[in-house]
């Protein structure tokens, strides 16, 4: 109920801004959501979508595997820790920008480069939350687990990733929203296609509703894939828990 | 019943440890154990009784191979698994009893005789499909105890397994590993604050001397220890007397 006058509130806010500052800057909600219609009409908006969606769902990958990889190597070992701890430090202080233009440059403006960027400014923040994870894990299990000589993959399976599975969640959770940011910024700055270039050449253009039927449409649809693949997916994970009344 | 025999003979243990102990926090040295000796042989039930703080789990662990930083040796004769029943169930919250217990079996997915016994005998065919944290503590040890078995043991380490459970419970415990270990014969050293469960299951106390812990006694508990109360009395008597608790 709430979230419908909070929606409504938004359009009226919206509205009356159009009202004030005219068209050309702020275009009404009808408006962009013709603008919206048109692209998807054309197959524009579905074309570039798909680009955006293919090169967010790379990056994410490539970074989580990393991450939880290099976080778990970190969280159990104090001497891998120590001396990856500095490059940790410098890539989490690193702006995404400097990344990206850094790939496209050793990289030349290619898919790869671009992915490995985005990947690149995820990956210190994976580490860290996986890391902390890895060093919260529970040291009977371990024993446990060193005592019945379960092997590598069933301990990992059984034994380590459940244990980090909130701590994977959390990484995720954090890291798509990070991720679709950035990857707009890398297709504005060296790619062809995508919501970031249309953005961009939207810019230059100074067409304000391209813009905003761009925007509230790639948010929609970030906010479908959270509520309809990562929720369920925590659910799942957390079944085991006993539940709250 | 072909999975429930055992692949050669149980392992027999030789500890000789000269000296054992642990850095504090602070920085303070805790010696733990001094010139700790004793021999298990094979498919011997041995109890161990001592002082609180002693060092029981500790050499259980060292037992184990989870702790390797002390000076001395212990000798493990046989290729037998190591089963131990944590003082803590030390049970995956996330997967159920019985996944928890298929977890241990050397081949989990052609092993459902054993599951299957184990589940009975132990008498958690009703929670099965439960998770650890749906199941009270007296359960929770039986998934640890069903566990430890699952293994197929040649060498089974079990912590005060009888710790907080009433006595009906511990009773039935006592009598379904006694069942387990005739069926199956195993090395097994029960650590214990109590002299009944020393009684009930071993054929011999070891008892250990407050910190840092040697052998203070190597009692032998036969079949004519237990059919004569007055005598058995007598004996826990001793050990109270010489643990210096009652
Ligand atoms: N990791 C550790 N670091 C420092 N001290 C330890 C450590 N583990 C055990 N100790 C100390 O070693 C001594 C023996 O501990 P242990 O848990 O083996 O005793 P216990 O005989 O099993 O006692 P209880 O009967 O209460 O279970 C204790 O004084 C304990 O404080
Ligand atoms: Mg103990």
């Amino acid at each position: 109920m709430l979230r419908i006058v909070s929606l409504l509130l938004f359009l009226g806010v919206w509205l009356a801004a159009s009202m004030m500052a005219g068209a050309r800057l702020v275009p009404a909600p009808q408006q962009v959501g013709l603008a919206f219609l048109e692209e998807l009409m054309s197959g524009a908006m579905l074309a570039n979508m798909g680009a955006t969606l293919l090169r967010v769902a790379a990056s994410f990958t490539l970074a989580m595997a990393l991450g939880v990889a290099i976080g778990i190597a970190m969280g159990r070992s104090r001497k891998v820790d120590r001396l990856f701890d500095p490059w940790l430090l410098i890539l989490l202080n690193m702006p995404a920008l400097v990344v990206i233009v850094l790939a496209f440059i050793w990289g030349g403006l290619t898919e790869t480069a671009g992915i490995l960027a985005v990947a690149i400014n995820k990956l210190p923040n994976t580490v860290v939350t996986i890391r902390e994870g890895a060093r919260a894990m529970d040291r009977g299990l371990k024993d446990m687990a060193d005592v019945f000589q379960i092997p590598r993959l069933a301990r990992l399976r059984h034994v380590v990733l459940p244990q980090l599975a909130p701590y994977i969640a959390a990484g995720s959770r954090s890291g798509l929203s990070l991720i679709w940011k950035i990857v707009l910024v890398v297709e504005l700055l060296g790619r062809p296609n995508g919501v970031g270039f249309e953005i961009g050449s939207a810019f230059q253009l100074f067409d304000v509703t391209r813009i905003l039927a761009y925007s509230f449409a790639f948010v929609l649809v970030m906010l479908t894939i959270e509520m309809s693949l990562v929720q369920p997916i925590e659910r799942r994970i957390a079944r085991w828990r006993p539940r709250q009344s | 019943m072909k999975d429930v025999s055992h692949a050669g003979v149980p392992d027999s243990l030789d500890v000789a440890i000269q000296r054992k102990a642990f850095e504090s926090s602070s920085g303070a040295r805790i010696e733990v154990m001094a010139d700790l000796r004793f021999r298990i042989e094979s498919a011997q039930t041995v109890a161990i009784m001592g002082p609180s703080g002693c060092g029981k789990s500790t050499l259980l662990r060292m037992i184990a191979g989870l702790d390797a930083d002390y000076e001395g040796g212990i000798v493990r004769e046989g290729q037998g698994r190591t089963g131990f029943v944590f003082q803590e169930p030390t049970l995956l919250a996330w997967r159920t009893v019985e996944q928890n217990i298929r977890l241990v079996m050397q081949r989990p997915d052609d092993q459902d005789a054993l599951l299957e016994g184990i589940l009975e005998r132990m008498e958690l065919m009703a929670h099965r499909r439960h998770f650890p944290g749906e199941l009270s503590v007296g359960l929770a040890r039986r998934v640890a105890i069903g566990r430890a078995l699952a293994a197929l043991p040649g060498l089974l380490l079990l912590d005060e397994p009888f710790a907080s459970l009433d006595a009906p419970l511990i009773a039935r415990l006592q009598a379904q590993l006694k069942a387990e270990l005739a069926l199956r014969p195993t090395t097994t050293i029960l650590v214990t604050h109590r002299f009944e469960d020393a009684l009930s299951i071993a054929s011999r106390v070891l008892v250990f001397s407050a910190r840092p812990s040697h052998v203070l006694a190597d009692i032998a508990l036969g079949p004519d220890v237990q059919a004569d109360p007055a005598r058995a009395d007598a004996i826990r008597r001793e050990i109270e007397h010489v643990i210096g608790q009652p």
